[in-house]
């Protein structure tokens, strides 16, 4: 595990966390097959894009958590709005470790399928539910 | 009351920041705008007690917004609390010189953070709540 892993780690934990008080159990490297997410590029001193996917169940019960109601209550529009804040704050709070003091700016994030293999991967809840999480970054 | 405008893209995070002020003990309005430029429009119309708003925004961002209502010789009265996944320290100090700009908190916001502001927007011009209802 290297160090953008850990801070990749330590961000993911901070976020479900604090937004949805979950607590995400670390599982190294993955690959999801027919999940969705979300991708956010930033740009400036450093580029990259940190890709996030989940499964659909997942994605509602943290949606559920993050909004204060039941699973059974959340739209499909909601899950989708939720994955997307969820990785525009993962990417914010993992450059802040990753990059600090330089200058970058984030786009808007948007919507994704899985795509090939992710190197942070999380179980939540003690079910069998990924969350991963891909950063590259160019400069 | 406290009046508060929310600007923000996501409905999600705005549904997310109005139930966290629910749970202050402060007595709150809140009203709610998608992007810079219809935040300045409701602004206008409501002449909030306080804007908590987003950057990265459509159409016009949250930095756009601040500056616009600076120009404003009743907006830029209102204080502006900026709320970001955007973690640049630069940007944020840049902001902060911003005579409307009260504080920069990083998303994901707590309930508590948001209680503070709002003790501190408070206890620095409690008039504010007073004179704002007379307009």
């Amino acid at each position: 595990m290297n160090s953008w892993d850990t801070v990749l780690e330590e961000s993911a934990a901070e976020v479900l966390g604090s937004m949805c008080f979950a607590a995400p159990e670390y599982r190294g490297s993955g690959h999801l097959a027919d999940a969705a997410g979300a991708a956010i590029s930033f740009g400036g001193e450093v580029e990259g894009t940190l890709k996030l996917v989940l499964e659909q169940d997942l994605a509602k019960q943290l949606a559920a958590d993050f909004l204060g109601t039941d699973s059974d209550e959340v739209t499909a529009e909601q899950t989708r709005l939720f994955t997307l804040e969820l990785a525009n704050v993962i990417c914010g709070t993992a450059l802040a470790g990753i990059a600090p003091g330089r200058h970058y700016h984030l786009g808007l994030p948007e919507p994704i399928a899985a795509d090939g293999e992710y190197q942070c991967c999380f179980s939540v809840a003690g079910e069998a539910i990924d969350l991963g999480l891909a950063l590259e970054l160019r400069n | 009351m406290l009046k508060i405008l929310l600007v923000d893209d996501s409905p999600l995070m705005r549904q997310f920041v109005a139930r966290s002020l629910s749970m202050t003990e402060f007595e709150v309005s809140v009203h709610h705008a998608d992007n810079g430029r219809s935040g300045i429009q409701a602004a206008r119309e409501l002449m909030p007690d306080l804007i908590i708003t987003d950057l990265n925004m459509p159409e016009m961002s949250g930095e756009e917004m601040v500056e616009a209502l600076l120009l404003d010789k009743v907006l830029c009265e209102i204080p502006v609390v900026i709320l970001t996944a955007d973690s640049e320290q630069n940007r944020a100090e840049s902001l902060l010189r911003h005579a409307n700009v009260q504080a920069c908190l990083r998303k994901p916001v707590r309930p508590e953070d948001l209680r503070q502001q709002l003790e501190r927007m408070t206890a620095d011009a409690p008039e504010l709540v007073m004179e704002r209802s007379a307009w």
